[in-house]
């Protein structure tokens, strides 16, 4: 049983270089909104392997039910975080993990849990037919039907037969060296009526065998083998534990994602930046257009709206940003990709439309500033460690790459790895100041269709449709910097 | 050989070993099958038959079984360890299970009385140079190989040498070694997947296996008796830690230069490939003149064009390139000059960048 709200994959290659290139950290703070369990869980979301564009849909769903409902979303979110609470309460007085604690920790833990799954059962049945996402609607209906009264109390029955008090009844089997093995802590049949026998069953031959008063290793030694008998219901009840601690645990992840989204679009809207749902469209679609796009993280620290970049890409595998320096590249750049984080995650996306196919994977190849003296090796070495995970469907986003060597090697290095990415499937966003990559993939624009932008040194931080310039306008930049 | 074979076939099938056997298992496999329960109860012990009690752990894992997540957690593990004691206990508490099953412990005490000892005395002999030998004519059984002519004073002069290993594979692509008078490294430059480190490892088979008095892959082969080979390879990528990585490379070359005499063959393949390329290219230059002026021969694989025209007694080998197809790769390795040109892409072809490889990567 698990509650499926989200369905989050592994952790994306590359993907804390990821976020850091981004800027992902001030999107997930403002989803957290000072919850460092929510920003957890943002970005365990956010930087997963995405999912296919039908995940997407469902998380899009769930997150369109806590929008009407926040409240509903805040009252499981109390309550998985009651569970831990509880766990921890019952974990918090044991010393020594021996069979004995273990256990009595289990039984006190699962017996906390009882009135928590029932809370969750009424909260389900209360809410069944007000949510309508598919994601809701089937785990309301699971803890209905899988937490019923009658299962509740066979709980409350078992825990009861657990207390081991004074006798304890194990099955044993003779293993190697002829010694007892393989016990297993058994229910003792109900004594017949009227009749007292001591002993393990009713019927049957029994032998004893007594410690004789004083023999210390003797005691130790049937207090060793009660801890033996107890080993395999001890770990069975304290996994049973952990596995419902870990359903708890996961519907407060879950849920903890979904209270993220509706923080950050709070955040956005606020400063009044326009949020929107994207369509997410199959893989295969090759879809890519948006209006208003922005970068959300430069937007948080902004309080007016900043501007926003229209996108027409569809079906092509290639964007390439030519232009001004500090003319909104860079930030263009974020955008793109945190759209594509965002979108792929089920979350708002900062613009006022976005339609886009599903990625695999976003990725980010930036110049570090640092360390200029090995830069281009170290360029090559990223980028090598990029090629062996990106695949048909990432979005590879370049910035500035390979500019430490010179204008004509540094083309044909790009050359070459923009060819061979896009022709096996990679959509690339490439940001660059070389003039031959650029004019080059512009006059080829017809066999290889791929688009152009160019930020103007209008200084007006939005970039247009336009043929790459031999000159990126640095000396402009310069003169205005010195000369007003 | 198929005397001891033999015979050891006829003791095993022997009646009396079958016997020995089948008793043992039937034995074994009831004393398994014997189940009954304890009760503990303070200072006492009592034994008496299963009569089928509820299992408690399984009861307890069925039932919450609803919220399991496949093995997302982990089982408990306990540290139980016996003390002395507990054999002294076990023992009694075997004493408890014969009283209750008489009749199968009967049969074990009858068993033990009637074969006192199990194994034959004269198991155990390993015929390790038969082996040696054996497998290694299978292993060559399908290549061309050659006795080569030894010579005392250093002589690499090879026709038509591959790698054992990638033999083994597919039909291998052959190369000519050489060294002429006053020559003493060959130099291979070119690029990525063109059998460069192949070629290489190859000519440090050449005098490995010389040395053993083993025949060599080859048509012809003049060569000599090395007093040592020393090989310096990348240790290949270790996640992260670049530092540590040169600096483990820079202690194994140093130790490898204080090793290096006349007779020496020595193979080097990247060096220093974890650090810039200035700072290689100084490094490795410093390498080959030490090699060099020790008088040692060998075999030299770098992306630096500049040391494959360091020095005469250099020779400058280029792989893969064919004249029709620059882009196609032939693994063969012929001497030519070291095309300097296309450095940068040459280093993107280090790194596995170039159109071609990323090609046929995915």
């Amino acid at each position: 049983m698990k509650p499926g709200l989200v369905n989050a994959g592994d952790i994306a290659p590359f993907a804390d270089r990821t976020a850091e290139d981004l800027g992902l950290d001030a999107v997930i703070d403002a989803m957290a909104a000072g919850d460092a369990e929510i920003a957890e869980a943002a970005r365990a979301v956010l930087l997963a392997v995405p999912p296919g564009a039908g995940q997407v849909a469902r998380r899009q769903a769930v997150l369109s039910d806590f929008e009407q409902r926040p409240e509903l979303g805040r009252r499981l979110y109390d309550l998985g975080g009651r569970a831990v609470d509880a766990q921890r309460e019952a974990a918090r007085a044991v010393f020594f993990t021996t069979p004995e604690t273990v256990l009595n920790r289990s039984i006190a833990t699962l017996t906390a849990f009882v009135p928590l799954l029932r809370e969750l059962r009424e909260v389900a049945e209360q809410n069944r037919a007000r949510v309508s996402s598919a994601g809701l609607t089937e785990f309301f209906a699971t803890v209905t039907d899988q937490l019923d009264e009658a299962y509740l109390s066979s709980v409350t029955t078992l825990l009861g037969r657990l207390n081991m008090r004074g006798d304890l009844l194990v099955s044993a089997r003779l293993g190697a060296g002829n010694e007892s093995e393989s016990f297993a802590v058994r229910q003792p049949l109900p004594r017949s009526r009227g009749l007292f026998r001591r002993g393990p069953a009713a019927g049957g031959p029994t032998a004893s065998y007594k410690i004789p008063h004083g023999d210390e290793a003797g005691h130790r030694a049937v207090s060793s083998l009660r801890d033996q008998a107890l080993a395999g219901l001890a770990g069975a009840a304290d996994h049973s534990a952990a596995q419902v601690l870990s359903f708890f645990t996961s519907l407060r992840t879950d849920v903890a994602f979904y209270l993220g989204c509706l923080n950050l679009r709070e955040a956005l809207t606020a400063r009044g930046a326009p949020v929107c749902l994207p369509a997410v469209h199959d893989a295969e679609s090759g879809e890519f257009s948006a209006r208003g796009l922005y970068d959300p993280s430069l937007q948080l620290r902004l309080d007016q709206p900043v501007v926003g970049n229209d996108l027409d890409a569809d079906g092509m595998k290639l964007i390439m940003v030519t232009g001004a320096n500090r003319g909104g590249k860079s930030t263009f750049l974020r955008s793109v990709g945190l759209a594509g984080l965002m979108a792929g995650a089920g979350l708002h996306v900062a613009a006022t439309s976005l339609t886009t196919s599903a990625r695999a994977g976003v990725f980010t190849h930036f110049t570090q500033d640092e360390d200029a003296g090995s830069k281009f090796d170290e360029e090559l070495r990223r980028m090598s460690e990029l090629t062996g995970v990106l695949g048909p469907h990432s979005l590879l986003l370049c910035n500035e790459s390979f500019q430490s060597t010179n204008e004509r090697e540094g083309s044909a290095v790009a050359r070459h790895l923009v060819d061979a990415l896009t022709e096996t499937g990679v959509t690339v966003v490439f940001v660059t100041h070389l003039h031959e990559l650029a004019s080059s993939g512009y006059e080829d624009r017809d066999r290889f269709p791929a688009l152009f932008l160019r930020a103007d040194r209008d200084r007006s931080f939005s970039l247009r449709a336009a043929a790459p310039e031999a000159t990126s306008h640095g000396a402009d930049l310069w003169n205005r910097l010195r000369h007003g | 050989m198929r005397g001891w074979l033999a015979w050891l076939r006829q003791y095993q099938a022997g009646s009396g070993f079958a016997g020995l056997a089948a008793g043992a298992r039937g034995l074994l496999t009831e004393l398994g099958e014997l189940e009954y329960t304890l009760t503990l109860s303070g200072a006492e012990v009592v034994a008496g038959p299963f009569s089928g009690q509820e299992d408690l752990g399984a009861a307890t894992l069925s039932l919450f079984a609803r919220f399991g997540s496949d093995g997302a957690v982990a089982a408990h593990e306990f540290d139980l360890r016996a003390g002395a004691e507990m054999g002294q206990l076990q023992g009694a508490v075997l004493d408890l299970v014969v009283q209750l099953f008489p009749d199968v412990f009967e049969r074990v005490g009858k068993f033990l009385d009637d074969h006192p000892t199990v194994w034959p005395s004269a198991v155990g002999v390993v015929e390790r140079d038969l082996q040696f030998a054996l497998s290694w004519l299978a292993f060559t059984a399908a290549e061309q190989t050659c006795l080569p002519e030894m010579r005392p004073e250093p002589a690499l002069h090879v026709t038509e040498t591959y790698d054992l290993m990638l033999a083994r594979r597919s039909p291998p692509v052959t190369n000519d070694a050489d060294l002429a008078e006053g020559e003493q490294m060959l130099v291979v430059t070119g690029p990525n997947q063109g059998g460069k480190t192949t070629f290489a490892r190859t000519v440090g088979q050449l005098y490995h296996l010389a040395a053993l008095g083993l025949p060599v892959p080859g048509c012809s082969a003049v060569l000599h008796p090395p007093d040592a080979i020393l090989t310096h390879f990348d240790r290949g990528d270790r996640a992260g830690d670049l530092e540590s990585r040169l600096e483990d490379e820079v202690n194994r070359m140093a130790g490898l230069l204080t090793e290096v005499g006349p007779r020496s063959v020595v193979i080097l393949n990247e060096m220093f490939s974890s650090t810039t390329w200035v700072d290689a290219r100084a490094m490795s230059t410093d390498v080959l003149r030490t090699v060099l002026d020790a008088g040692a021969i060998g075999v030299c694989v770098t992306f630096i064009d500049e040391l494959s025209r360091l020095d005469p007694r250099v020779v400058s080998l280029v792989a893969g390139i064919d004249e029709h197809d620059v882009t196609a790769r032939t693994f063969k390795v012929s001497r030519g000059r070291a095309d300097g040109a296309a450095h940068a892409v040459a280093l993107a072809a280090k790194y596995g960048l170039t159109r071609d490889q990323l090609r046929s990567r995915s």
